[in-house]
């Protein structure tokens, strides 16, 4: 009966939905949440009302048959004070890794690339490009057009695959990428994403920082091998550890996740890393593996 | 697992969201094929567990009530565009995102499974698509449905010889 199983994950499994995260938290906006998370709705309880209202409408005439309508309309809500953006950035080893990360409403394409010219929020990543390295972004035909203000801005190598990774997914498609000089007439550089730059393992959620209470879902991508994770206390000991499998079959990074117990840990803070371990090479002494950490608080 | 998480509707739905936001939307564009109404059918059932969490409180309580709220709204949503497609005449909508290699061909392949599960009554459908998507035992199937176990093997034994025969025909 695999066959089925099979044939509907393909189906439906290379569909990227439209992140309505910012649209969710609009409509079930309460004052409780204005009270405990003033940092997010900082804007106040005026713009939530009118948020909530707008969200309500976009919903209800937002159900366009157009090829890729809806990979751009749902962040464009000119009421929202926020969406989420997937942002790539450049580890240590010379790797791409994803944060989602909360921004300002807006063109979700020029969001995401004003994202990455800033530093990430986790600090073990950094960006090739320094604010004011672009100056635009657009869709054209069946490709993703980038203006290069930055005339020292070098669009090579794994640095400008932060660049296409990130826009494709603002953009809901894989489209390649024309980098394109101010000034310079004709067609600039095309890019297309290069699967060998992603880290073997990375961590979606949770974000770094974030604070849970009796129990944290985390989930990322990974290589067919797998991994592992564990959660280390700021003392030093390993306080909880397990395995990190793929959910789908298939080449390329798969979707994981893992549900972590948190009853009885004191509260502070702890480190989450899940780790890959290159065991390709029998008989080699050193490993090679690849980590991703967050840092999390325990309520 | 002995978890007891002492979530806030909010948190709920922020961690129901990370966690089961894709998934929730593909089975629904399994259900009702196009994927915008899909983001919404599932977006009413977030907004639906949310307003529920007080009573739910577990998460594996609020994700039964999120497959069962997709699926309700899915249907609700199939019969609303019955009524809207007697006026206009049907148009299927593409699929979301074209694969960079031999595009064409994988989207023929995955527009006849979509186009085939349209095909099947509408249980049948949502049997297959809880069993071979979501990997639910007939149990929580039938849980899930609001109808018996005996039913979900019927149901999920004719909508799979119908779908292969179909699948078959489009080749």
């Amino acid at each position: 009966m695999n066959d089925l199983h099979d044939l509907f994950h393909d189906a439906v499994d290379g569909i990227e939905p439209a992140d309505r995260l910012t649209e969710l938290r609009a409509r079930t906006a309460s004052p409780e949440r204005a009270a405990a998370r003033p940092w997010f709705w900082a804007a106040g309880a005026t713009v939530l009302a009118t948020a909530a209202a707008v969200a309500v409408v976009a919903v209800v005439s937002d159900g366009s048959d157009a090829p890729g309508h809806h990979h751009h309309d749902m962040a464009m809500d000119p009421s929202a004070s926020t969406q989420l953006v997937a942002a790539y950035f450049l580890g240590d080893n010379e790797l791409l890794y994803r944060e989602f990360d909360e921004v300002p409403a807006g063109d979700p394409l020029r969001a995401a690339l004003d994202r990455i010219q800033q530093p990430p929020e986790d600090p073990d990543y950094n960006s090739a490009f320094p604010p004011g390295s672009f100056s635009g972004v657009s869709l054209g035909d069946g490709t993703i057009r980038v203006d290069v203000a930055d005339p020292e801005a070098d669009v090579t190598g794994v640095a400008v695959q932060q660049v296409v990774y990130t826009l494709q997914a603002a953009a809901g498609e894989r489209w390649p990428v024309e980098f394109r000089r101010l000034g310079e007439l004709g067609p600039g550089e095309m890019v297309i994403a290069d699967p060998a730059v992603l880290n073997p393992v990375s961590i979606s959620d949770p974000a770094e920082g974030n604070e849970y209470a009796g129990s944290m879902i985390a989930r990322g991508r990974v290589e067919p091998g797998g991994a592992l994770w564990d959660l280390t206390g700021a003392i030093g000991g390993t306080v909880r550890q397990g395995a990190v499998t793929a959910t789908t079959s298939g080449a390329g990074l798969r979707p994981w996740q893992v549900t972590v117990d948190l009853e009885g840990l004191e509260p502070g803070s702890y480190t989450f890393t899940v780790r890959t371990t290159d065991t390709s090479e029998p008989g080699k002494t050193t490993f090679h593996t690849s980590t991703d950490t967050r840092t999390i608080t325990v309520r | 697992m002995t978890d007891r998480p002492v979530w806030t509707a909010d948190q709920a739905l922020e961690q129901l969201y990370v966690a089961h936001w894709r998934a929730l939307v593909r089975l629904a564009v399994l259900l009702v094929r196009d994927v915008g109404t899909a983001e919404e059918v599932t977006q009413d059932a977030f907004v639906a567990v949310h307003a529920r969490w007080s009573h739910l409180r577990d998460p594996d309580k609020a994700l039964a009530y999120l497959r069962q709220a997709v699926v309700n709204r899915s249907r609700s949503a199939l019969r609303h565009r019955a009524v809207v497609e007697r006026h206009a005449h049907r148009r299927t909508a593409p699929l979301s995102e074209p694969g960079a290699d031999q595009a064409a061909l994988d989207t023929d392949r995955r527009a006849a499974v979509l186009d085939a599960l349209r095909e099947l009554p509408q249980r049948q459908r949502e049997v297959l698509a809880l069993r071979y998507y979501l990997d639910l035992s007939e149990a929580e199937i039938a849980d899930a449905l609001g109808i018996s176990r005996g039913a979900v093997k019927s149901h999920a034994s004719r909508g799979s010889a119908t779908l292969r025969t179909l699948l078959e025909e489009e080749q």
